[in-house]
């Protein structure tokens, strides 16, 4: 009995560690093949490539963007939702869920069919002599459109537990609407919500499959980091490779914030 | 005086109360689980409305379906104490308490001296830097029914107010509550599951059944 309990203790410590080494080393190896290809001399005297700069700073630039326009009319929209009962809510519910199933290419290529110069929008746009497609607002469209899910269902998630009975305690106590939302729903809200905010902005600076069929992959114009791998690959080994580690070490960086702010949260509850 | 007609149909079963409650008085409102009794309040502090009737407080009308009236409960100066206190917990006891007076803009100085007959009174004055969240069933009780005094409502809805209370603060409580209604002279309802445990006096009785009021003893 003895010996079978004890064989039994080892033979699951075995799968323990077997199974765990096997998916920690599958996520790891990819990663340090990466590193193990370049060197830190190789790593820095590419960082000052333009073309590598460039794609930073608009990869950067388009993903805050991106992230503002998503937190400024996804706040509201969620809060209303979760509060209030309409015909199609679930519809929305399913709405906002789609970007998540809907490969991005797709998605890419029907924003294109709606905002392109032959689109269902773009060609009344274009009468104005304005176009979306190809430029850096393509960029931003494309990374709203698969990004927002990120924020808006944690927002959801987060204004639908929240007990009512402390905004109607607030508004009887003369509170406004207005205050009640920025004195205790954003307070009890807060860290869900940017742990929401920082996923929503690291999907957007690895958006790849919808800029691309929007957007195009132009240097300087619409070649955010992840099409700059895209195009180094067919010369510039190096310079994609850089790029790559960039974005593991911003997405390492993202992480760690994550884990920060989750960690805090469970200090406060 | 509150004076309300109101009616609207819920799910089961249509609400339809008429009650008058003077100034100065409570009126003890029993009845079952799911009769109507936290609706009721919920209508008089403008969280639901009714469909048809009217809520006069004072002479000012809260509420009135055929002249469109409809003040919004922030405007309504109504103390309310809900069944589960909902004290704001990433707030202190003392900005819980002084909630009401900051959304009326009043400066942290001026709130804090404002409340501190109210928090001694209530034996909170030691707790006044305790993050709600740290406190008991009971204490936060206490900083609801602190919090919704201190805005010197026109009119308490308590419900269930006494429910977490350690017993021996009941007399604290019914003091304290004595206190303000007899000196603001306003009219107080207060919800129970059982019979009222406060021991109370000027205050009559009466019990909701599906939304109809069926027995009160008001003279």
């Amino acid at each position: 009995m003895a010996t079978h309990f004890r064989l039994s203790k080892s033979l699951g410590l075995a799968v323990a560690v077997l199974s765990i080494g096997m998916v920690a080393a599958y996520l790891a190896l990819p990663i340090v093949a990466l590193f193990f290809h370049s060197s830190p001399e190789l790593f820095l005297s590419s960082l000052s490539e333009p073309k590598v700069i460039d794609a930073l700073v608009l990869s950067l630039m388009t993903s805050t963007i991106a992230m503002v326009v998503i937190v400024l009319v996804g706040t509201p929209a969620a809060y209303f939702h979760s509060r209030m009962d309409y015909p199609g809510k679930s519809i929305v519910d399913i709405l906002i869920d789609l970007p998540l199933v809907l490969p991005p290419a797709v998605a890419g290529l029907a924003l294109l069919l709606l905002y392109g110069r032959m689109g269902l929008f773009g060609q009344y746009l274009h009468m104005f002599g304005i176009d979306i497609a190809f430029t850096i607002v393509a960029v931003m469209m494309a990374q709203v459109f698969v990004a927002s899910p990120f924020y808006l269902r944690q927002a959801k998630a987060l204004f639908g537990q929240l007990d009512p009975s402390y905004e109607q305690t607030a508004r009887s106590l003369g509170a406004s609407p207005l205050f009640v939302f920025a004195t205790i729903v954003l307070p009890l809200t807060f860290e869900g919500l940017l742990s929401g905010l920082v996923m929503t902005f690291a999907r957007a600076l690895g958006e790849f499959g919808a800029t691309i069929m929007v957007a195009g992959n132009l240097p300087g114009v619409t070649q955010t980091m992840p099409l700059a791998i895209y195009g180094a690959m067919q010369g510039d080994f190096n310079t994609a490779i850089t790029i790559s580690i960039l974005l593991v070490l911003i997405s390492f960086g993202i992480m760690a914030i994550i884990s920060i702010i989750t960690k805090r949260r469970g200090l406060i509850a | 005086m509150l004076d309300i007609s109101v009616s609207r149909q819920l799910r089961d079963f249509e609400l339809s109360v008429d009650l008058t409650v003077k100034t100065g008085e409570y009126c003890i409102l029993a009845g079952n689980n799911g009769a109507g009794k936290s609706t009721l309040l919920n209508m008089i502090a403008g969280l639901i409305d009714p469909e048809k009737g009217y809520i006069r407080s004072n002479g000012t009308t809260f509420f009135d379906a055929g002249d469109r009236i409809n003040i919004p409960p922030e405007e309504r100066q109504i103390g309310y104490v809900f069944q589960n206190a909902a004290v704001f917990p990433h707030l202190t006891v003392a900005e819980n308490i002084t909630y009401g007076l900051r959304a009326r803009g009043m400066g942290k100085s001026l709130r804090d001296s404002n409340v501190t007959g109210l928090t001694k009174r209530l034996g909170l004055n030691h707790l006044l830097d305790c993050k709600a969240a740290q406190l008991s069933g009971g204490q936060k009780q206490l900083v609801a029914l602190g919090r919704a005094l201190a805005i010197e409502p026109v009119l308490l809805l308590l419900d269930e107010p006494y429910r977490a209370l350690d017993r021996t603060i009941h007399p604290i409580v019914a003091d304290c509550l004595q206190e303000m209604v007899t000196s603001w002279d306003i009219p107080c309802i207060l919800v129970t599951h059982q019979n009222s445990e406060l021991d109370l006096t000027n205050c009559w009785n009466c019990r909701i059944h599906d939304g109809k009021i069926e027995k009160s003893d008001a003279r």
